[in-house]
């Protein structure tokens, strides 16, 4: 800390009396002496005074309880995601469905199947005898993985975006 | 102003489905849950629309509330942090200087020199550290005390005593520092 942040440190608890009444005195007797350290004790309690000043409650508008009242009888959104974004997504969802499965009916991946080899000796050739391996891939079985997930994804939207709200919308209406 | 008593009281009405005793509670609380949004959004639109989102999420966790503390500092709990929340959403938004309000206190030499001051400390505020200025501000509000800051911003009162304390002393260290640039660019 620099000398005249000291002083502001030590003028802060002077004037929010949190010094003894020996330092107050302290202060006190330099504040006598110099009259560049009033000038800072001056710069402490216009802060002091700006803070009082900014700090009277500021007033909402006229509307605000009758806003509250109107919003609290509306459904609560559990979910983050809007109708709108969901039905979007849900679109979506159907679309690449779709073309998934038009593609695995014309036999547009059937081409794709062949085996993965691992061939490890090559890496440590005299070191280790390791056997090689092989998998089978098959650009079907990709597919068809990644159109159950699509449909699992799609089946979630559809329960938060349509399901649970009309159900909601439902019971609150028979409540 | 309302008692303890008479908060939990109309809780009890609100509870028991009697929700127009919510509005009670609303017009009690109401300036200062908006104040605090106030300070932390620098928009009286934003902060209108977060008190309001707080003032409905206490009503739909109300049976979750338990009174431990008093509605209203849990309330502005919930304020602070949906205002929070809303800051980082806008984040993009430019603060300006200019929302800052000056109070104009007569023609006088004296006061001209005081509102120049105040621009300045007004400038130095935005150099604060985010929780710094908030801490700062909200002790300010007189409602509060250092106990109360640190419920509502979800730390403990010796952070917000420190907080306080660092932001008057880089308050004063900046001002110090506009003044004598302003001295030099005379």
């Amino acid at each position: 800390m620099t000398p005249h942040n000291d002083w502001n440190d030590r003028l802060i608890r002077y004037v929010s009396g949190e010094l003894n009444e020996a330092e107050a005195a302290g202060v006190e007797r330099e504040l006598q002496r110099s009259p560049e350290l009033q000038k800072q004790l001056d710069h402490v309690k216009e802060i002091d005074r700006f803070l009082q000043l900014q700090s009277k409650p500021a007033h909402p508008s006229k509307s605000f309880t009758e806003k509250v009242m109107h919003g609290i009888t509306l459904p609560v959104r559990n979910s983050a995601l809007s109708p709108k974004t969901g039905l979007f997504l849900l679109l979506g969802v159907l679309v690449i469905t779709t073309v998934a499965v038009l593609s695995l009916r014309n036999g547009l991946f059937d081409a794709m199947e062949f085996p993965i080899s691992l061939n490890l000796q090559s890496m440590y050739p005299e070191k280790l005898s390791i056997p090689s391996f092989s998998l089978p891939f098959s650009g079907k079985w990709l597919v068809s993985l990644f159109l159950i997930l699509n449909i699992a994804v799609g089946f979630i939207l559809l329960d938060r975006t349509i399901l649970k709200p009309y159900f909601q919308r439902r019971a609150e209406a028979s409540h | 102003m309302i008692t303890k008593e008479e908060e939990f009281a109309l809780i009890d009405r609100v509870l028991a489905g009697q929700t127009e005793a919510y509005a009670r509670l609303v017009d009690s609380y109401k300036s200062f849950a908006f104040t605090i949004a106030l300070k932390v959004l620098d928009n009286r639109a934003e902060a209108e629309e977060a008190a309001q989102d707080a003032f409905i999420r206490a009503f739909h966790y109300l049976k979750k509330f338990n009174r431990e503390a008093r509605f209203s500092t849990w309330l502005y709990r919930i304020t602070f942090n949906t205002a929070i929340s809303a800051k980082r959403k806008n984040k993009m938004r430019l603060d300006s200087i200019e929302n800052t309000i000056i109070v104009q206190e007569g023609s006088s030499e004296d006061a001209l020199e005081r509102n120049d001051k105040h621009v300045f400390i007004a400038q130095a505020m935005e150099k604060l550290n985010e929780m710094d200025k908030l801490a700062i501000q909200l002790y300010y509000l007189q409602e509060f005390s250092l106990e109360e800051v640190g419920e509502i911003m979800g730390q403990p009162s010796n952070t917000i005593k420190v907080r306080v304390h660092r932001a008057r002393l880089r308050l004063a260290e900046e001002l110090t520092k506009i003044l004598k640039s302003e001295v030099v660019n005379l």
